[in-house]
C-alpha cells in the first residue's frame, strides 16, 4: 500500500472511522494470515489469529505512533500474539467446526510442503511464507521483520536451498 | 557431482529469486545448459516455487474469509447490506447512480462540498428507539431480500423473538433451494445439504445464549451504523409507502474512502412505519471507484402472526433424506448434570497458575510461567509472568506450594530473582478492556490498549477472540464448548472403551461422520471421559484431528473447595506432533484456588494498573 494513502487511512481510523480500517484490513489480511500460518503451522489456528490481530489493530490504533508503519507494527502485534497461542496452546475447547466450504489445500504435495515449512527454522519459514503471501515483494518482508532488503534476500534463498533438502529428504524416505 | 557443481547450486537459489548479477547468471544458465545435475536442482527449486506459489493461492479463500470476518466484526459498511425501496427516491437513485457512472471523481467533489455542514444521526436517532420497542412486541418478522449484484437471490427469513427480545427460532430460504432452521432454545440445528439431498439435524450448545443471537436491537444496531458515518449526509422524508404513511431516511456516504480504494460512495435507505414504528423496508447500494454498482440490495419486512412450523413448510423437498445426528435423550440426560455444574461454578475467586512443561521425562520438567487470575464475574483480571525455566524444586523453594505461600511470594520483591523475560496484565469488565505487558529486553511497559467500549458492545471483550478474553478457569478448564456439538456431519454417542469401563466414566464420543469413509479408521473426532462422581470435571479429553499431524491428550487430577466445588486441580496435556521433533511434549498445569477471596483494593481498576 502506497505511504500517503496508508498514513490516510489510520489517520482517519484514528478519529473513529471503521471503513478506512477496511481498507487496511483488505491491504494487510494477506500479510498477517501468512505470519500467522509461518508461526502457528495450522491454517486454522492462523486464521483465528489473525481475526483477534487485526481486530487487536482496531482497537489500538490510536497507540500507533508513525502513521506510516502499520505494516510493520500489525506484524509486530501478529507474531506476539501467535507467541502467546503457541505458549497457552490449549486445543481442549477446539473440537474443530471445520464445514467443507473452502478449496482445502490437503492434497499430498501441500501435506510435504506444510510438513517441510514446520521444520524450516523459524525466520526461514516466515521469510518464505511472507513472500508467497504477500505479493512475492522483499520491500514487504523487509518491513515486516524489519530487516534490510538484502537480508531478506539471503534469507529467501537459504530458505529455498532448505526446503529443498527437506522435500527431498521426505520424499526419500 | 564436481565440487564445481557444487558451488553452482549454492547459487542457483539466488537466480531462481532473480538477485543474481546479470553477468553471473549468464554464465550459470551456459553451465546449467551442460550439467545435467545442476539442471535437475534448477527445475527443483522452480517446482519448489511453482508449489508455494499454488499453495499460497490454494489458501486466498481462508484469507478472503479471514477479511470478511473481520470486515462484519468491525461494522463493515457492506454489513448494512439490505434493502428495500422508497418509491419516493427512486428517480433519485437512478439520476445518482448514472451520474456516478459517468464521472465518479465530480460526484467525489460535489459530496465533500455537501457533507459540511449537514446533520448526521441526530436526526434519525429518535426513530431507532422506538423500532426496537415495536420489533420486540411482534410476533414474527418476516424478512425478504432481494440481491441483484454479485451473489445475486432472493433470501427470505423469519424470525421469532421470545420474551427477553432475543430469537428463539431463526427459519431461513433462499430461491436457490436452502432451507434452515435456527432453534436457539433448544440448541437445535437442521438444514437442508442440496448436494446429498439430505435434511441433517444437529444440535448446537454453541447456541445456547451466544452473542450472536439475533435481537431487534442487533438488527437496527446494523442499520444505525450506516447513520453515524465520518461522512454521511442524512436526509428524512414523511410520505406513503405502499400505502403505509411512513418516514423514510436516506444515508449518503460520498467519501467512503478516497482515491484509489475500491468504494466511492454508498447509499442506505430506511423505511419506518410512522404510526407502528415497524421497518418496512430498507435498500442498500455502493459504488465502486469506476461508477459501477457494487452492491445493490431491497429487503422488504413484514409482521405475520404466525410462522413457519418447520423446514417442510417452506418447500424442503419431503423426499430428502434425514440425517439426525442430535444427541439421544439418555446422553442429555447424562450431560445435563455436567453442564448445570460447570455454569453454576463460582465466579469469584483467585486462581493461580502455574505452568511448565517437559519433552521426553518427567525428571526434565521445568516451570517456566505463573498466572494469577482475579474473577469476579465480569470483572477480571490476570497477572502473567513468563520467565527462563526453572525446576519445580527451585520454585517450590522460592514460593512454596500453597495458594497463601506462592500469592505471598507473588507479591514480594523476591519474584524479581526470577530472570523475567515476558509481564502482562489483562484486565477485563463490562466497560473496558486493557491489555499491557512488557517482554524480555525493553523494560518499559507498552500499552497494547486501553479503551473503553459502552457496555457489551460488539468490540468488548466478548467478542475480541475466541481463546483469550473472558476465562473464567473454574467453567473452562475440564471442558469444552465442542462437547455435544452435532451439527453437519458431527456424531456425538455415548461409547464404552477399555479406560472407560475400568474407571467406572462415561465416554462421549464426539466424531466426524466422514471420519469413517475410506480405511474405517478415526481421523477426527475427540472422546470426552467424564467422572460420573464430580459434578462437571472431565477426567480424560482425547483429541484426534484431521490427518492424524497431532494427537492431544489431557487428564485431570481434582481439588475440592470448602464449598464443595470440584475444580481441575492439576492437568497434564500431551501433545504429539508426527512432524515435529522430538515427537511428545507434555504439559502440566497446577491451579492453587481461593475460591472466596479478599482482592486487593484497586485490583479491576484500569487508572491502577501498573505504570
Amino acid at each position: 500500500m502506497q505511504g500517503d494513502l496508508e498514513r490516510d487511512l489510520v489517520a482517519r481510523c484514528r478519529v473513529g472511522d471503521r471503513s478506512a480500517y477496511t481498507d487496511l484490513v483488505r491491504a494487510y489480511s494477506a500479510r498477517v494470515f501468512a505470519i500467522c500460518l509461518a508461526m502457528l503451522h495450522n491454517q486454522y489456528d492462523a486464521e483465528d489469529i489473525a481475526q483477534q490481530t487485526l481486530l487487536k489493530g482496531l482497537t489500538g490504533i490510536r497507540g500507533l505512533r508513525r502513521d506510516g508503519q502499520f505494516g510493520a507494527w500489525i506484524s509486530r502485534i501478529a507474531r506476539n500474539l501467535c507467541i502467546d497461542f503457541i505458549r497457552k496452546r490449549r486445543l481442549r475447547a477446539n473440537v474443530p467446526d471445520r464445514q467443507p466450504d473452502l478449496a482445502q489445500p490437503d492434497s499430498r504435495d501441500y501435506d510435504e510442503l506444510q510438513v517441510a515449512l514446520a521444520k524450516l527454522p523459524e525466520d526461514s519459514r516466515l521469510t518464505l511464507t511472507l513472500y508467497y503471501f504477500d505479493g512475492r515483494s522483499a520491500k514487504n518482508i523487509a518491513e515486516t521483520l524489519d530487516i534490510s532488503q538484502g537480508a531478506v534476500q539471503t534469507r529467501l534463498c537459504r530458505a529455498r536451498k532448505q526446503l529443498r533438502r527437506l522435500l527431498e529428504a521426505q520424499r526419500g524416505a | 557431482m564436481q565440487d564445481d557443481c557444487k558451488n553452482i547450486q549454492e547459487q542457483i537459489a539466488e537466480l531462481v529469486s532473480g538477485v543474481l548479477p546479470a553477468e553471473r547468471a549468464a554464465e550459470l544458465r551456459a553451465h546449467i545448459g551442460t550439467c545435467a545435475a545442476c539442471r535437475a536442482y534448477l527445475e527443483a527449486l522452480q517446482a519448489d516455487d511453482k508449489l508455494l506459489g499454488k499453495f499460497a493461492e490454494a489458501m486466498q479463500p481462508m484469507v478472503a474469509r479471514l477479511e470478511n470476518r473481520v470486515i462484519e466484526e468491525i461494522g463493515d459498511l457492506r454489513s448494512g447490506d439490505s434493502g428495500g425501496r422508497a418509491s419516493v427516491l427512486v428517480t433519485i437513485l437512478k439520476s445518482r447512480a448514472a451520474k456516478f457512472a459517468a464521472a465518479a471523481v465530480i460526484v467525489v467533489a460535489v459530496a465533500l462540498m455537501m457533507r459540511r455542514g449537514n446533520g448526521r444521526l441526530d436526526m434519525a436517532a429518535p426513530a431507532f428507539a422506538k423500532m426496537v420497542e415495536a420489533m420486540g412486541k411482534v410476533a414474527w418478522v418476516h424478512e425478504v431480500e432481494n440481491k441483484r449484484t454479485r451473489d445475486k437471490g432472493r433470501y427470505e427469513e423469519w424470525v421469532f423473538y421470545d420474551y427477553s427480545y432475543k430469537a428463539k427460532l431463526v427459519f431461513k430460504r433462499s430461491d436457490k433451494g436452502d432451507f434452515s432452521c435456527q432453534d436457539y432454545l433448544n440448541c437445535m440445528e437442521t438444514f437442508y445439504d442440496r448436494q446429498a439431498d439430505t435434511v441433517v439435524i444437529g444440535y448446537r450448545p454453541e447456541y445456547h445464549d451466544p452473542w450472536w443471537r439475533p435481537t431487534p436491537q442487533s438488527l437496527v444496531e446494523k442499520w444505525k451504523k450506516s447513520f453515524e458515518k465520518g461522512r454521511t449526509v442524512v436526509t428524512h422524508q414523511v410520505g406513503p409507502y405502499e400505502g403505509i404513511d411512513a418516514d423514510t431516511y436516506c444515508s449518503t456516504d460520498y467519501g467512503t474512502t478516497k482515491q484509489g480504494s475500491r468504494y466511492v460512495a454508498s447509499e442506505f435507505i430506511l423505511i419506518v412505519d410512522r404510526n407502528r414504528h415497524l421497518p418496512l423496508a430498507t435498500s442498500f447500494k455502493f459504488w465502486m471507484s469506476d461508477g459501477t454498482l457494487d452492491t445493490d440490495t431491497d429487503t422488504k419486512y413484514s409482521y405475520p402472526e404466525k410462522g413457519p412450523n418447520d423446514i417442510y413448510e417452506l418447500g424442503c423437498p419431503k423426499t430428502a433424506k434425514v440425517l439426525d445426528n442430535s444427541p439421544t435423550p439418555e446422553l442429555l440426560q447424562a450431560v445435563a448434570g455436567y453442564r448445570a455444574g460447570r455454569e453454576n461454578s463460582p465466579r469469584r475467586y483467585i486462581a493461580i497458575l502455574v505452568t511448565g512443561s517437559y519433552k521426553e521425562s518427567p525428571e526434565s520438567y521445568l516451570i517456566n510461567s505463573v498466572e494469577v487470575h482475579y474473577c469476579d464475574d465480569y470483572l477480571q483480571r490476570c497477572d502473567l509472568c513468563f520467565f527462563q525455566p526453572i525446576t519445580e524444586q527451585e520454585f517450590i523453594e522460592k514460593a512454596g506450594s500453597s495458594f497463601d505461600s506462592i500469592m505471598k511470594w507473588w507479591i514480594s520483591p523476591a519474584k524479581a530473582e526470577l530472570r523475567i523475560s515476558h509481564e502482562k496484565v489483562s484486565l477485563y469488565g463490562e466497560e473496558y478492556t486493557c491489555w499491557l505487558h512488557r517482554s524480555g529486553g525493553s523494560k518499559d511497559w507498552v500499552t497494547l490498549y486501553k479503551g473503553y467500549s459502552p457496555g457489551k458492545s460488539r468490540m468488548g471483550p466478548r467478542t475480541l477472540g475466541r481463546y483469550v478474553v473472558y476465562r473464567n478457569i473454574l467453567s473452562e478448564f475440564g471442558w469444552t464448548d465442542g462437547l455435544l456439538k452435532t451439527a453437519g456431519s458431527w456424531k456425538v454417542s455415548l461409547v464404552e472403551d477399555d479406560y472407560s469401563r475400568s474407571n467406572n466414566l462415561l465416554c462421549i464420543a464426539v466424531l466426524d461422520k466422514s471420519s469413517f469413509a475410506g480405511d474405517g479408521g478415526v481421523s477426527q473426532g475427540s472422546f470426552f471421559y467424564l467422572n460420573p462422581q464430580r459434578n462437571y470435571i472431565c477426567q480424560k479429553y482425547e483429541l484426534y484431528p484431521r490427518s492424524n499431524r497431532y494427537y492431544f491428550r489431557e487428564v485431570l487430577e481434582y481439588g475440592q473447595t470448602d464449598s464443595g466445588q470440584w475444580y481441575p486441580r492439576k492437568i497434564l496435556a500431551r501433545e504429539n506432533r508426527q512432524d515435529v521433533t522430538p515427537p511428545e511434549r507434555q504439559e502440566i498445569e497446577t491451579i492453587y484456588l481461593d475460591a472466596d477471596p479478599e482482592f486487593p483494593e484497586g485490583i479491576f481498576d484500569p487508572e491502577k494498573l501498573p505504570k
